[in-house]
This record gives C-alpha cells, structure tokens and sequence, in this order.
C-alpha cells in the first residue's frame, strides 16, 4: 500500500506521544496546584451588605438587608431594592461584574426623598404592635404608654405603619419633618 | 524703641495666592462712627451648624439692653442678648444670613423710641451686665467667654469658648484681614489697642502660655504702630505678606509654628488657639467690663458707597434700616439694581436683595457694582488654562475638582482632597471663563457630607438590625430552654409518681398471687435436689425482697390497704426462712 | 549584558508590543476602564508572558528540534500558553478572589492574547537566542504591555470626568486616545 509508506510513521508517533505527554504532565501539574493551593476566605456577602441602603424594609422579598446579600452573593439578581435605587444596582453591579439592569418594579418605586415615620400621639394607644414590626428599633414606647419614632434611627421602611390598630403613623418627608418640629417649638406656622 | 526688635522678616503664608488691590482706602483713615438705633432688631433662632436655639423671653415682655434672648441647650456660646432696650413682639418667620430662600424663626424685638443716641453710653453696660472679673484664672474666663455668646467675629463664627484649650500653648492673634474693602479689624486696632493690650495681658497672666504671637499683614502700617506701643514685650509680631488669602488658621499655624499637628483633629487639643483681633476685644470687654456681645464693627463699603467707613453696628440691625440710614435705598433714590453682599467680595454671601439682620459674624456689607457684575456673568465653558491652578493657596487642582464635581465622582473628590479647600474664591477671582468654582466645591463639600451621613446612618441601622436579630434569636432560645426544662420538670414528675404507683400495685398483685399460690401443704419444699432448693430459695428471696421494697415506697406515698400488703410481706418472708430451712437441712444432712 | 539591556529597550519602547506591533489590543482596551484592573492585567500578563517565552524556548530548543517536530511548534506554544493561564487564574482564583472577580472574563482571555502567542513565536525567530534572551525578551514584551495598559487606564480615567462629546464618549475617544499614544512612541525609533 502505497500511502502507507508516504506516512512518516515514526514522526507521526513521536508527535502524537509528545502531545499526549505534555497533556499528562500538564494536567498532573493543574491538578497539584490545584491540590496544594489553598483557597483564601473572602467576606463577599460584607461587602455586598455594605452597598444595600440598610432600611430592612423586606421589600425585596427578604426579611432585611442582610438576607438579600446573601442570596445575591448565591446569584440572586441584583436590581430588587427600590430605597436602593439606581445608584446601588450601579454599585453592586460593579463589585460583582454584573450588568447594570433597571430596577425590578414588583418591588416598589424608589422614593424621591428620604421619608420618615411619625406618630400622631394624640391617638396612639400603647399597643405595642408598631415597636415590635420595626426592624431597627426605632421606636421606642412601652405598653400603654406613648410610643415615639426616633427620627433619627427611622430608614422610613414602612413596616410600623401596617400594624397599627389607630393607623396614626403618618410617612412624612424630612423637610416636612423640619417644618412640623420647628412649628411645634416656636408656634411658627409653615404654609407648604 | 525695643519695637523694632520684635518685628520679623515678612513671611508669606503660602507661596501661592493671590496680589490684588485690597481697596481698603478710605475707610481705613476714619474712625468708627455709630448710626441711629433701628427700629427693629431680629434674632435668628437657628444655627446653621448647631440646630434650635430656645426663646428665653415672652412676647410682649420689656427687655433690657444685654438681656438674655436665647440660648441653645448644649451649646452655651451661641447665647444671644438682646442690644438694645425694647419690647419683644414674638417668633417670625423671617430671613437671615444662613437662610436666605426659606425663612426661618427669628425673635423681633420693636426698639424703644427713646433712645439715647450718639453717646459713649453704648460701648459700656447701660442695663444689663455681668459682674466684671477681678483677676479671674484661666477656666474662669473661658466660662465667661461662653456665658456672654463671643463667637468667632473673624468670619466662621465659632463659639469661642469651644475653641480655647485648656492647656494654653500658642496663642496667634489673627490680624490679618486680607480681603478687599474691610477694615473693621485694622480700625478697631487703631482706635482701642489699649484694650486689646489689656486683653492680652488677661489671657497671658491666666493661662501662661509659651507664645503669643500676633499675626498682621505688613500694610496695615498705622494699626502695627499702634500695636507695637501698645502691646507687652513678650508679644511677638509676625509681619504676613500682603496676599489673598491670608487670615486662614490653617495656613497661619503652619506658616507661624512650622505645621499643622493633624489635620482632622482640632487645634485645642494641641494648645494651639488662633483667635481674631476683634474676638479678642470682645473677650477682654466681657471679661473686665462685664459686657455682652450685642455690637460689633462692621465695614460698609463698596463702589456704590459715596462714604467708605466703619461703624460700630448693633447684632440684629436689618440691612435695610442700614442702607435706609446712608442714604442708599430706593426712597432716597438709589439704583435698585444693586445688590448687597454680606462680607467681602471673594468669600462674601450675596443676600439677593434680602433684607437680613446684622449677625455676630457680619463684618462687613459691600455695595460694589463690579463684584455684582462678575457674580452674575454666565459661566463659560472651562478652557483648561490652568490659571486656578496656579492661584490656589492650599496647592489643590480647581480645574480637576472642577470635573469631578460635576460628574459627583466622590472618591475623585476625596483623593484630590475637596476637603482642604479654603471656599477663598482665588480660584473663582482668577478664572476667565467666570466659573464659580467656589461655590462648586461649597455644593461638592455638602454633597460629601450628606454621602457620609447617610452611610453612618445606614451603619447604625444595620447595628440596630444586627443587634435586633440577636436579642430575637436570644429570647427564642431562652424559651425553647425553659419549655425544655418545663417539659423535662413535668416528665420527671410524672415518671416518679407512675413508677412507684406502678411497684405498689404489681406489689400486691404479686404478693396476692403468692398467697393463693402458696398454702401450708406447700410451704414444705419435698424436692430432695439441692440445686432446685438453691433456687427456690433464690426465688423466694426476689420476691421477698420486691415486696418489701414495694411496701417501703407504698408506705412513703401512705398507699391505702398497706396492713394487707404487710400481711403479704410477711407470708412471704415466712416462705423465704422456710425455703431457707430446708436448703440447709439438705446440705448438712441427708434426706431426710 | 548590553545586549539584554538592548533587548528590553527594544520590546519595551521601540517595538512595544501594544502600541508599535499592535498585539494584545483586547485587554488593552477591555481591561484599561479603571487603575485597579488594569494593575492586576498587567501583573498577571507579566507572569505569563515570561514564563512563556522561558517554556517556549526550551521546549523548542530541547524538545522540539532534536525530535524534528518543529511544524507542531504552534500547537505545543498554545498548549503550554493555556496550561500557564489556567495555572495563573487558579493561583488568583485561589489567593486573590477579588482581583478574580475584577478581572472577570479577562485572565483566561490572556491564552488567546496574540501577545503572548506573539513573543513565543518571535523568541525562537530570534539570530541566536539563548535562555537569557529569550527571558529577558519575554520579560521586555510584557513590561512594555504593562506599562502601556497602566499609562492608558490612567488616561481613560480622566477621559471619563473631560466634557468629551457625546459621539466620541467611551469606546471612541478611547480608540483615538490610543492612537495617540502609539504616534508618541513612534518617537522612539531613533533609539534601537
């Protein structure tokens, strides 16, 4: 057979063995160092915490801020936290090497300021109930006694307002916050 | 003259900056005139920096000169006095230098009609007064300083007392009025170095410190004559250059004590109290003549001004009655297209035609045309000339904070140091394209500030969220622990109840069955086999031994037919010595 | 050693790999978007790089010639290129995973730079190559890669806060920042 012998028998050989041994040691090095390397901790889910706003609002879907970090380090998508806004999906989808995605709306509607929680304490009955749902205790109150949203510990979550059997939580703005403090103090009217 | 040998070699603050013509003629050459008293004095009640001041008068109430208006609860040194004597007529809404688009509550006070007007009266206590200190220490004066609301009058309006260590070091006595057009501070030298001179001499037998030195610039010649006759040996003059900017305390501490220890750390804890000229005044007023801070010298100047000059103004005057008293409002025919400035032309506020009231830290109103014209030229586009760069006293780079800012890159902003920044306006004076960089960099600083506190915001809430989950996870363990215990109480109980219950009755049970079983007949053991006697009498003996104990615990629960039981534990211990009988009478006889 | 001191003003500024030879453009361009990244490319690039012209060499020179396989030289030289990275992301994988996530997609990329393909194809080319050279060579090509990446990203970064128009912003101004700086190293020239 005459094509036989315009084969190169043995350099096909040595060139098939050749690559088949450095195959072999190849792989045999990979799978040492693989081995031998240790692999260092990395806190992600830390860091992940770290760009999430802190509200605890649950409105991604889980109960506070730190749940969700923890899913999203487990691939959970990133675009779930309206108090977040754009901004975080910006941050989160830098530290992870993600796409920058609009923001699920299901969820909730970013607000355009920071707002606050107040009581109307005319009518609030000591229940209880608001100073339990707040994820940040930020009201402080015992039973039968007056109950306060200390405004500066607020994140406006919105969880105190569903409990309520008075309904007299009020979500304010900052500004109006202001304006109802100082009107309060001075007996100055504010007309906004 | 020993003078001379005090005064230094000129030192220029920093090599950068700017030489401009500082206009400070004609007003440097008059004296310090006073006005007639307004016939309205407003108080704001809020503090840009330290929150709500709380009324301490009523409305309708007659006050004193000097009296005390307002306080703040924490924050003795924003006292506010009342400057002249008058009724009050409540809490406005009204504007002022710190809130200048939205109005905010102020105290008004309606001044009297008769007023003694033109009179040295109004430079000494004429009301109320604090008693003057004879000889106080150091502590006492920085109380008093507090009590009697001096705040820094060289433009930030500090509370002083916050400022002063307690461990006095180095003093630097800040002269240095390096904006054009004032001379508040240059006219109140020339007038009362004498006092200031008593005032030095107050703090330094007070406190001791090692240095005090007096910073001013080298044209203000006729106020350093003054100074030099004035002043005590140990005082040392330190002669600035004449630049913009000039009076900064950082630049003057690291120009006149070698550095700045640290940046972020305040100047007291090192014994280092850089303090104004006119705060110094103040502070020798309150504390040897018992004076409060109701007046101040305030420069009023500018193009649109035909009479430069000092007066001697009282804190709360409105800017109108002001203008309305020289001559320069619209009755008098002025043009209303001029707008005042508070300050001076490079750091100074444009009050946008409001009408504020004269502050603590109002050292002087302008009314100049050009700046007004160079304020409100539209900004050009930035054409990286490089100019700012080059006049920026603190070596930053406007033209790259510039960019940064507009693109609100934080971390740029953080890394070109935003935060060092003076808000002088060298930057703002030099560029061709009119930019207004330092109001920028104002908005960039307060941008900066919100981010941070928003982050340390969402840190505590998160601590709080942490801290929550805890106590949470806590009481849900410590329940799980106590309805284990409690279940483990109840199950041990129980068991201990049933299990006695249970032996009492098998007891009886057993025992009955025994006594039908056994009968006299067979209480005779007929079998010869002494292995099967062995175990009889083991038998017997368990039993026994069962029912005894079965009668023990029935005896300690006082179980009822215990006689019976007894009569059953004794059959069968009779059963056991029987059984007893005969396995020795086998193992030492026959059969027999 | 002057003649290694020529070899690395060689690779580094006259015949830079990036800007003269135009080799390893994509993590040039990908990769040069911030400081941090672009570090990280180059030291993992400069790890590759050399190691590879070493191990090229050798293997040609030791392994290759005597056996007469000298046609299979691309083959075994992408070999011992995919063995080299995949040791290096896993060594990153492992000790550094933030560097890891940075870098995303990019390290394993690093196998089909030309660059790298490049200078273990131009070694042996070289008039008598010997060890050395073929080191300091490798060394040479990925400094110069390094430097230029380091020098652009730093450039892009400021490219990002310039007022650029909205046509040129981002891939354009970038392409034609590039071109640039490759006529400014034409001035080189003269040197080698």
């Amino acid at each position: 057979m005459m094509w036989l012998d315009m084969i190169d028998a043995r350099g096909l050989l040595s060139a098939l063995g050749l690559m088949f041994l450095l195959g072999l040691l190849g792989s045999m090095l990979l799978q040492a160092a693989n081995r031998l390397i240790e692999t260092q901790e990395e806190p992600l889910v830390d860091k992940i915490n770290d760009c999430l706003p802190q509200t605890q609002c649950g409105q991604c879907g889980h109960p506070g801020c730190r749940p969700y970090a923890e899913a999203i380090a487990q691939g959970e998508l990133h675009n779930k936290c309206p108090p977040g806004g754009d901004e975080t999906i910006i941050q989160l989808a830098d530290l992870l090497s993600r796409e920058v995605i609009a923001l699920d709306e299901a969820q909730g509607e970013t607000a355009e300021t920071p707002m606050l929680a107040l009581i109307r304490e005319d009518e609030c009955i000591g229940c209880l109930k608001c100073i339990h749902a707040c994820p940040v205790d930020a009201i402080i109150g015992a039973q039968k006694k007056m109950h306060t949203v200390v405004a500066d510990l607020c994140t406006g979550c919105e969880l105190c307002i569903e409990p309520c059997p008075m309904d007299c939580i009020d979500l304010i703005s900052e500004e109006v916050y202001q304006q109802q403090a100082l009107s309060a103090q001075y007996g100055v009217r504010y007309d906004s | 003259m020993t003078a001379n040998k005090r005064l230094t070699s000129v030192i220029a603050v920093s090599e950068q900056g700017l030489v401009i013509d500082t206009i400070k003629q004609p007003s440097r050459a008059k004296t310090i005139a006073r006005l007639e008293p307004p016939k309205r004095l407003t108080y704001p009640l809020i503090d840009r920096r330290f929150g709500a001041l709380t009324p301490k008068v009523k409305p309708g109430q007659c006050v004193r000169k000097g009296e005390l208006l307002a306080i703040h609860d924490f924050q003795q040194g924003l006292n506010v006095h009342c400057a002249l004597p008058g009724r009050v007529l409540g809490v406005e809404r009204h504007v002022s230098l710190s809130h200048l688009s939205s109005a905010s509550p102020c105290l008004v006070i309606d001044v009297e009609a008769s007023q003694e007007t033109h009179s040295e009266q109004h430079l000494s206590n004429t009301a109320l007064s604090m008693p003057a200190l004879h000889e106080p220490d150091w502590p006492m004066i920085i109380q008093r300083v507090a009590e009697t609301g001096i705040v820094g009058l060289g433009g930030a309006g500090f509370p002083t007392a916050q400022k002063m260590p307690h461990e006095l070091q180095y003093v630097v006595i800040n002269a240095a009025e390096c904006e054009p057009f004032i001379t508040a501070d240059e006219r109140l030298i020339i007038e009362q170095a004498q006092q200031i001179a008593q005032g030095i001499e107050l703090i330094e037998t007070a406190a001791k410190p090692e240095r005090i030195i007096v910073a001013i610039e080298e044209d203000k010649t006729e106020a350093i004559a003054c100074l030099q006759k004035a002043l005590p040996k140990q005082v040392e003059f330190q002669l600035l250059a004449s630049k913009y900017p000039t009076g900064s305390e950082r630049q003057l501490v690291r120009a006149l004590l070698g550095n700045v220890p640290d940046l972020n750390a305040p100047l007291k804890e090192f014994g280092i109290w850089v303090v104004n000229i006119a705060t110094l005044f103040a502070i020798k007023r309150a504390v040897l003549d018992g004076e409060v801070l109701t007046q101040r010298v305030v420069t009023v100047a500018g193009a649109a001004i035909a009479e430069p000059r000092n007066y001697w103004l009282p804190i709360g005057m409105p800017v109108n009655e002001l203008a309305q008293q020289l001559g320069l409002d619209k009755k008098s025919g002025a043009d209303d297209t001029l707008e005042w400035i508070h300050g001076g032309p490079m750091m100074g506020v444009d009050l946008q035609r409001q009408n504020i009231p004269v502050e603590k830290v109002t050292n002087a109103l302008l009314l100049d045309p050009e700046t007004n014209k160079k304020r409100q030229a539209k900004a050009r586009p930035c054409i990286r000339c490089g100019k700012c760069e080059e006049a920026c006293p603190e070596f930053l780079l406007p033209q790259q904070l510039l960019k940064a800012s507009e693109h609100d890159a934080q971390e740029v902003l953080e890394s070109l140091k935003l935060e060092q920044c003076l808000e002088c306006g060298a930057c703002d004076f030099v560029c061709p394209s009119d930019i207004p960089l330092a109001q920028h960099f104002a908005e960039a600083k307060v941008k900066l500030r919100t981010t941070r506190q928003t982050q340390s915001q969402a840190q505590a809430a998160k601590l709080r969220y942490e801290r929550r989950a805890q106590r949470l996870l806590q009481r849900e363990e410590q329940r799980e622990a106590l309805k284990l215990e409690r279940a483990k109480a109840r199950k041990a109980r129980v068991q201990s109840a049933k299990p006695q219950a249970k032996v009492g009755t098998e007891a009886v049970k057993l025992a009955d069955q025994k006594i039908v079983k056994s009968s006299p007949e067979q209480e005779r053991f007929e079998t010869t086999d002494s292995k099967q006697l062995k175990t009889e009498l083991a038998k017997a003996q368990s039993i026994y031994q069962q029912a005894e104990k079965a009668l023990a615990q029935a005896k300690k629960q006082n179980m009822p037919k215990l006689e019976q039981l007894e009569a059953h534990v004794a059959q069968l211990k009779a059963r056991v010595e029987a059984a007893q009988q005969a396995y020795d009478q086998q193992l030492s006889g026959g059969s027999s | 050693m002057q003649e290694y001191l020529l070899i690395l003003v060689s690779t580094v500024l006259v015949n830079n790999f990036v800007l003269a030879q135009f080799l390893g453009l994509c993590p040039f361009v990908g990769v040069s978007n911030k400081l941090e990244s672009a570090i990280g490319m180059s030291m993992a690039t400069v790890f590759v790089l050399t190691l590879t012209s070493v191990l090229s060499y050798l293997t040609y020179r030791y392994l290759l010639q005597p056996l007469e396989l000298t046609y299979l030289r691309t083959l075994v030289f992408i070999f011992l290129i995919a063995a080299i990275v995949q040791f290096t992301e896993l060594f990153i994988r492992k000790t550094s995973p933030a560097l890891h996530r940075v870098l995303g997609l990019f390290l394993p990329l690093i196998t089909s730079n030309c660059a790298v393909l490049g200078v273990a194809l131009l070694t042996i080319k070289q008039e008598e190559t010997t060890l050395a050279s073929a080191f300091f060579y490798g060394l040479g090509a990925s400094v110069g890669f390094a430097f230029v990446l380091i020098a652009f990203s730093a450039m892009r970064e400021r490219l990002a806060l310039s007022d650029v128009p909205q046509a040129f912003q981002g891939l354009p101004i970038a392409l034609v920042t590039a071109g640039l700086m490759s006529l400014a190293f034409l001035g080189f020239a003269g040197l080698a």
